[in-house]
C-alpha cells in the first residue's frame, strides 16, 4: 500500500456523515415525488431502514447520495404500482409549496408548474426532479437511475419542453401574458 | 467538440450546472446574439427555480427524529451502565455463562466463534500477522472505519502489558469485521474483533473457552466485540472491560 492511500480514504466521509448530509435533498427529492409530507416522510425513513441494512454493499469511497436515492426510487416505485393510481393530490394542497411568499402571481406560476408535470411520463418526472430537486449531478442522477447518462438528459429535456407547453397554453398564463 | 453540441443541449446543461467554462463562454457569446434562445434560457431557468424554491425543506430537528424513529430503545447511558452492573455482577458470582444459541444472541455467539477462528489462524504468523501494522495506525483505523461503515479505533490496552501490532479486515459471515492484534513483552497475543451487526441491543461480558483459548464477546449497540486469548480470565475480564469504556 502506498502513502497514497490513507489520504484518499481519509477525504471520503464516513457511511454516517454522508447519509446525514443526503438527508435533505433526500427527503426533499421524496416530496417532490409524492407532494405529501407524510408520505415524504415515511419514503426516506424506509430508506434509511434498507440503507442501514444493505450498509456492507455500499462500496466505501464512492458517493452513497446516489445509492440512497437509488433505496428511496424503488420503495417509490413499490409503492406507486400498489397503491398511488388512485392517490390524486389536490393542487389546493400545494398551498404547502415553500414559496409562498412570492407574488401572487408566482404562485399561479408554481402551482401550474406543478400541475403539468402530473401530465409529464413518470421516467421524465424522475429524472428531472432528481436534477432539480435531489442535488444530484447527472452522473449521479444516471446512476440513481440506472440509465445512461444521454437517456438522462433527453428525458430531462422532454419533461422541460412539456412543462413549458402546458404553461402556454394554460389561460392563467395568457391572461398574464396580456398584462 | 463544443461546436458539434447543439445549442438547447447547452442550454440545458447550463441550467443544471454542468458546462465547463469553456462551454459557457460559448454559450454566452450565442446567446448575446440569438434572443430567441435568451428567452428560452431564461425561461427554462425560471421554470427549475421555481420547481426547486417551492419544494418544502425539512428542518434538522425533523430529519433527526425520522432517524431516531427506527431502532428505538435505551440510551447508550443506560446501556453501558446496565452491561456494567451486569458484568460486575458475573464476575461476583465467578460464573463462566456457557454460549447458548437463540433468538439474537445466535448472531453474536455466532461471531465470537468466527472471531476464535480467525485469532487462532493469525496468531501464529510470524511475518504476517497483521495487514496494516501498528506504525500506520491512522491509515488502518479509518480504512477498516470506511470498510465498516462507521467509525472504529484500535483501543490503547498499555496498562496491561499489551500494545497494538497492527490490524486487518475480515469477513464475518455476510458482513466485514475489523481484527486488531495485540502482543506483550513475552510475545502472548490478543485479538479484538469487531463488526456492526444487524440487531441493535445490548449484551454484557460472557465468557467462554474454547479450544484452549478464552473469549470474552458482548454487544454496544449495532456494535458486536470478541476478545481472544490465550491469558486467564484475569486480566481478559479487565481488558474487555477497559476496551469496552475506549470503544463507547
Amino acid at each position: 500500500m502506498g502513502n497514497a492511500h490513507p489520504r484518499l480514504f481519509m477525504m471520503t466521509s464516513s457511511f454516517d456523515i454522508q447519509l446525514e448530509n443526503c438527508l435533505p435533498d433526500l427527503w426533499r427529492y421524496a416530496w417532490s415525488l409524492t407532494r405529501d409530507r407524510d408520505a415524504a416522510d415515511d419514503l426516506v425513513q424506509d430508506c434509511i431502514e434498507r440503507a442501514l441494512r444493505k450498509r456492507l454493499l455500499w462500496f466505501p469511497g464512492r458517493p452513497l447520495k446516489p445509492w440512497l436515492t437509488k433505496i428511496l426510487l424503488n420503495i417509490y416505485r413499490d409503492q406507486w404500482r400498489r397503491e398511488t393510481r388512485y392517490r390524486s393530490v389536490d393542487l389546493d394542497q400545494v398551498g404547502d409549496l415553500a414559496a409562498v411568499t412570492g407574488s401572487p402571481e408566482e404562485r399561479l406560476e408554481i402551482k401550474a408548474i406543478w400541475k403539468s408535470l402530473e401530465t409529464v411520463p413518470q421516467a421524465q418526472k424522475e429524472a428531472l426532479l432528481a436534477v432539480v430537486v435531489g442535488g444530484l449531478s447527472y452522473e449521479e442522477a444516471a446512476a440513481a437511475l440506472g440509465i445512461p447518462r444521454g437517456t438522462l438528459m433527453s428525458r430531462i429535456s422532454r419533461a422541460r419542453a412539456k412543462i413549458k407547453i402546458e404553461m402556454d397554453t394554460s389561460p392563467k398564463t395568457k391572461i398574464r401574458s396580456v398584462k | 467538440m463544443t461546436l458539434e453540441t447543439s445549442i438547447e443541449e447547452l442550454i440545458q446543461r447550463s441550467i443544471d450546472g454542468e458546462l465547463s467554462q469553456d462551454e459557457r463562454d460559448h454559450l454566452m457569446r450565442h446567446l448575446m446574439s440569438h434572443p430567441d434562445d435568451a428567452a428560452l434560457h431564461d425561461r427554462l431557468q425560471r421554470q427549475t427555480a421555481l420547481i426547486d424554491q417551492s419544494v418544502p425543506v425539512p428542518s434538522a430537528a425533523h430529519l433527526l427524529a425520522l432517524r431516531k424513529r427506527k431502532g428505538a430503545g435505551p440510551g447508550p447511558i443506560f446501556r453501558i451502565a446496565a452491561s456494567i452492573v451486569i458484568f460486575a455482577v458475573g464476575l461476583g458470582a465467578g460464573a463462566v455463562l456457557p454460549l447458548k444459541p437463540g433468538g439474537e444472541e445466535k448472531d453474536l455467539t455466532a461471531f465470537a466463534l468466527q472471531a476464535k477462528a480467525a485469532h487462532a489462524l493469525y496468531v501464529s504468523e510470524v511475518l504476517h500477522p497483521v495487514e496494516v501494522a501498528a506504525s500506520e495506525k491512522d491509515h488502518l483505523q479509518t480504512w477498516l472505519s470506511n470498510r465498516l461503515g462507521a467509525a472504529i479505533i484500535a483501543p490503547e490496552l498499555g496498562e496491561s502489558g499489551y500494545s497494538l501490532i497492527g490490524g486487518r479486515l475480515l469477513p464475518a459471515g455476510d458482513r466485514a469485521s475489523a481484527l486488531f492484534m495485540y502482543e506483550n513483552e513475552k510475545g502472548d497475543r490478543l485479538s479484538l474483533l469487531a463488526t456492526h451487526g444487524e440487531t441493535v441491543q445490548s449484551q454484557s461480558f460472557r465468557f467462554q473457552q474454547e479450544d484452549g483459548f478464552l473469549i470474552v464477546y458482548w454487544q454496544d449497540g449495532p456494535w458486536q466485540y470478541s476478545l481472544i486469548g490465550d491469558a486467564p480470565r484475569e486480566p481478559m475480564g479487565a481488558i474487555a472491560h477497559s476496551i469496552h469504556g475506549q470503544l463507547i
